[in-house]
């Protein structure tokens, strides 16, 4: 992939007294002769879980034993509150919770607050932004490009693949420019969605999910709202975090939500 | 449901050297004196123990305190013994230092006895048991009142108690009738030709739904060590280090259930 156009930096507009966290973004490769790309995975995050955690690890492995990439780092990228969806906490208690998961349970990620702390972003321009640090600002990894890539669910998927979701201009910038780690749930049927996307297989890599944990952030703030036990699905630091501050106890359900209770009536109030 | 009291003969319980009884996690006053004082007690090989053990307790006391009179006063691991000779079983010590750093480290309540572990095999009505007879016989109970054993099983275990011939009727009605069980009920799981054949004891019998599928099975965290690949955000960190630290299950011999997933994994590469 050839190096992007060099973005002017008044093109993007920073959160008061932001400046780009790399304090674990490797700066030296380990195996030169690879290409060197960081992840990044945009999501709400409300609350965030070890599944949205095991996406990492996953890709990491996926990437080790199946391409020529080398991870030189991973960002959590919370979605801005501007964004207005039912459910979705304050953008400062979505970055400390990440925050907390990240520096307390791994050695290599790490949270991007810049999408979080303004207004509404297009992931194309997120991904834009990351480009600019990284490699425009930083100057990359000893004087190489590092290649920015997209990590989702397979939900993302879908959504691309759904006629007039996404412009065609931002999914050739996501899937053609950068590319997309897709954990790809065992037995989903991902020939639909690859088919509509067939321009960009190429840059489309599928990550497979062996172990089913369905940890779903909606899942998790419906037990919160019933007072049940969200412990060893979400780190520690985030659950005393969640208790602390009283989050999600007043939650007006989204429509998700709503559809998700229905199918657990089984508990009792 | 009254747990029935043991005759006073003494009871014979094989003592590993050493051995005593833990109980610093157990509580010593009721919360709901009007309850009635439970303990939980999990049997398995848990070879490695998982945030999905871990998640069993902490269903069985939403449950409990949703729709019981119960009251949890603790909970246990009971790994089961070496000498099961089970394939791709560590040694005793391995999986009650694991145990013990999951509990220890991520849990206020929970404890891990190692008297099943640390000599010959023992069935899980004598287990059973022996938690009674610790509890109830040397420590008196709780404010000396009798506390109720109750054990704390996977859907797997109800799958094979329905099962003609592979438990005596004896222990069944040991386990079932005199004990009770939490069972984690996977959702959508056809539990009712499982119930019918334990129709005797059903009053026994507590379904405790799951809600989040979360199936991170020991076997396939074993399969995932052996192939170099992540099992983080799948067990407590300090369990995940001590594996690392300590190699293990890295040679690991497959058994017959590892051959069939890891057949179903081909889409890895190695």
């Amino acid at each position: 992939m050839a190096a992007a156009q060099p973005e002017t930096s008044s093109r993007f507009t920073n959160p008061p007294g932001y400046s780009f966290p790399h304090h674990r973004l490797s700066l030296v490769q380990r195996f030169p002769e690879k290409q060197p790309i960081v992840l990044v995975a945009c999501g709400s995050f409300s609350p965030i879980t070890y599944l949205h955690l095991r996406m990492f690890e996953m890709a990491v492995d996926y990437v080790r034993q199946n391409t020529d990439f080398e991870v030189m780092g991973g960002y959590v990228s919370p979605v801005s509150d501007k964004y207005k969806k039912p459910g979705l906490l304050s953008a400062k208690d979505r970055v400390n919770m990440c925050t907390l998961a990240t520096e307390q349970t791994s050695s290599w990620l790490m949270v991007d607050p810049w999408e979080a702390f303004q207004s509404y972003q297009r992931t194309a321009v997120v991904l834009d932004h990351f480009e600019h640090e990284i490699n425009t600002v930083l100057g990359g990894v000893q004087g190489r490009h590092v290649r920015v890539v997209l990590l989702a669910g397979s939900d993302l998927i879908s959504t691309m693949s759904e006629p007039g979701v996404w412009s065609e201009n931002d999914l050739d910038h996501i899937l053609g420019k950068y590319g997309v780690f897709i954990v790809e749930r065992a037995g989903s049927d991902m020939d639909q969605a690859t088919e509509a996307l067939a321009r960009w297989r190429h840059n489309i890599f599928f990550v497979p999910q062996l172990i089913q944990n369905d940890v779903s952030s909606t899942k998790v703030r419906l037990f919160i709202r019933r007072g049940l036990s969200v412990r060893y699905l979400l780190p520690a630091a985030v659950v005393e975090y969640i208790e602390q501050n009283h989050l999600y106890l007043d939650d007006a359900p989204a429509q998700q939500d709503k559809k998700e209770e229905g199918s657990s009536r089984k508990l009792a109030s």
